[in-house]
């Protein structure tokens, strides 16, 4: 049997395309999301947008000052959206979230936050104590965290004699159902962006979830994948 | 029709062995059912007996998928992809859609009988390629009647829509023309038990009809569970059934008691289901009498 019929197969599907993977690499001719890393950065964000610095590096393995450099680059070129939370900073994919929703996924962004959310909506009515000993947290971070959460309006809690008991409220639903508008224009808006770019853009999946795109210019190319529903993805 | 084995551990048995050689296979499935995993297995085994592998790919980027499969335990694909016994390929739905009208002949007559297996996955945007429903229909007829002759085919089909509900034209049209279909249903939103495989056909083959629970797992892939259906044919049962059958001799005519005698070696009880021996002789007997 003659081998190498895979070979000849993608010689055959790609041969249009050929010619041009052997250009040389035209500087102004390339996306900022032909460089991997900064490819992977911006999905990242896609999934979990409002994430600190730390938790990209954490996530996808790059260092602190590969990291801060994309960012940087991505903050310029107007892809994402960077905004000080505290001492740092947390970072979104521009037009995806709105300024007001920044809060609630940055909270959720924290695994021990998200730990309590999803505790509680596992356990609707759970008292401090009881998320305290069903995570193995201390105190005091559960007392913390759940405050913070509830002066977001992601929970509220009733007192129940010596405790007080804690709910989910309708808040993180009503912003998963109010997400699909949203994400429509953000896809727009970075479809128009590619072609401004001169980018040829194809769409090559589109559901609720997410967005495929191939994108190519000058021979290079790139496959996006990005994730649009963070308010469901924040909790993953 | 030669049976090879799918890579799918547990699923062999429900198909009566595994699928047909030079056949063609749709996996159909929500997001996150194990589409892509099954066809990662599907390629891994035949690497493993000698087959070529070509994994096309209309959705993620090769990387990805590569990765994903080290991920799962597979690093060995990495060997073969050196070789280039394992290729991938990236590949728009138009880009593939130009290639199946315009080069797929020529393709098919120079590579014919290669024997490999060849996943595309997702094969949905393929279908959206093209706008018109009869013109998908001719693409789809086109790509698995050809590529056929070059190895064993597996699709997947992306399940929009409400849950179980497969009748959108980009699944229906497939599904018609694909030797064999199987459907992961998956439902995300309930918990470890929502994943079931079911064989909705399989031509020219003897299948479970059940719904079987799979999983997922890590250096494994797609686990499925097989409950009755797994057993090894039972030689025993087709010789009680022979009795019944000598029994009934006398009233019988010759070439078609010959007939079922043949039948009867090759039956197992998982083809019967719930039918029994008396019942069927029952049946037999009424047709002739
Ligand atoms: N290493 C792993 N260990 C265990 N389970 C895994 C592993 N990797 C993936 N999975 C499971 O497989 C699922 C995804 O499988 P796969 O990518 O094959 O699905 P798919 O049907 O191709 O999805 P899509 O529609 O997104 O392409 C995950 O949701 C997860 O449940
Ligand atoms: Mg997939």
């Amino acid at each position: 049997m003659p081998r190498g019929v895979g070979k000849a197969l993608e010689r055959a599907i790609t041969t249009k395309e050929r010619g041009m993977f052997h250009k040389e690499e035209v500087r102004d001719g390339k996306s900022e999301f032909m460089n991997i890393n900064r490819k992977e950065i911006f999905q990242y964000l896609c999934l979990h947008p409002c994430s600190y610095t730390s938790m990209i590096c954490k996530a996808l393995g790059l260092s602190l000052h590969t990291t801060n450099w994309h960012l940087r680059r991505l903050v310029e070129s107007e892809y994402i959206s960077k905004i000080a939370q505290g001492k740092n900073s947390v970072y979104y994919p521009a037009e995806m979230i709105a300024v007001s929703d920044v809060p609630i996924l940055e909270i959720l962004n924290n695994e021990k936050a998200r730990a309590i959310y999803v505790a509680i909506a596992e356990k609707s009515g759970s008292f401090q104590g009881e998320i305290c000993k069903i995570l193995g947290l201390q105190h005091q971070a559960v007392i913390w965290y759940t405050k913070k959460l509830e002066s977001l309006g992601l929970i509220s809690s009733l007192e129940d004699g010596k405790y007080r008991r804690y709910y989910l409220t309708e808040l993180l639903n009503r912003k998963k159902e109010e997400n699909a508008m949203r994400m429509k224009l953000f896809r727009d808006w970075i479809v128009k962006r590619f072609q401004r770019e001169m980018l040829s853009t194809t769409i090559l999946r589109l559901t609720e979830d997410k967005i495929v795109l191939r994108i190519e210019k000058g021979g290079s190319k790139a496959v996006l994948t990005l994730h649009t529903n963070p308010f469901v993805t924040v909790l993953s | 029709m030669k049976k090879i084995k799918t890579g799918v551990f547990g699923l062999n048995p429900l198909l009566d062995g595994g699928i047909n050689e030079n056949s063609t296979t749709a996996v159909i499935g929500g997001s996150g059912a194990g589409k892509t995993t099954f066809a990662i297995q599907f390629i891994r085994k035949g690497l493993e007996s000698g087959q070529e592998g070509i994994f096309v790919s209309l959705d993620e980027n090769k990387e990805q998928i590569i990765r994903e499969a080290v991920e799962m335990g597979w690093e060995e694909i990495m060997e073969y992809l050196k070789d280039d016994l394992l290729v991938f390929i990236d590949a728009s739905g138009k880009d593939f859609s130009n290639f199946i009208r315009k080069e797929l002949h020529t393709f098919v007559s120079d590579w014919k009988k290669a024997g490999a297996r060849i996943a595309i996955d997702p094969l949905t945007p393929v279908i959206w390629s093209v706008q018109d429903n009869y013109e998908q229909r001719e693409l789809i007829t086109m790509l698995l009647k050809q590529t056929r002759k070059v190895g064993t085919v597996l699709c997947t089909l992306e399940e929009h829509g409400t849950e179980g509900n497969l009748s959108g034209h980009e699944t229906i049209i497939p599904m018609y023309l694909a030797d064999c279909v199987i459907h992961l249903r998956y439902k995300a939103m309930e918990g470890s038990n929502s994943r079931m495989l079911k064989i909705v056909k399989c031509r020219n083959s003897w299948h479970s009809e059940e719904f079987h629970p799979y999983r997922i797992i890590s250096g494994l892939g797609l686990v499925v569970k097989q409950g009755d259906f797994g057993k090894t044919r039972k030689k025993e049962s087709a010789q009680e059934l022979m009795k019944e059958l000598e029994k009934n001799a006398g009233n019988l005519p010759k070439n078609a008691f010959q007939k079922l005698k043949e039948t009867f070696k090759e039956l197992s009880d998982a083809e019967l289901g719930n039918i029994t021996y008396a019942e069927l002789m029952r049946y037999i007997m009424e047709e002739y009498s």
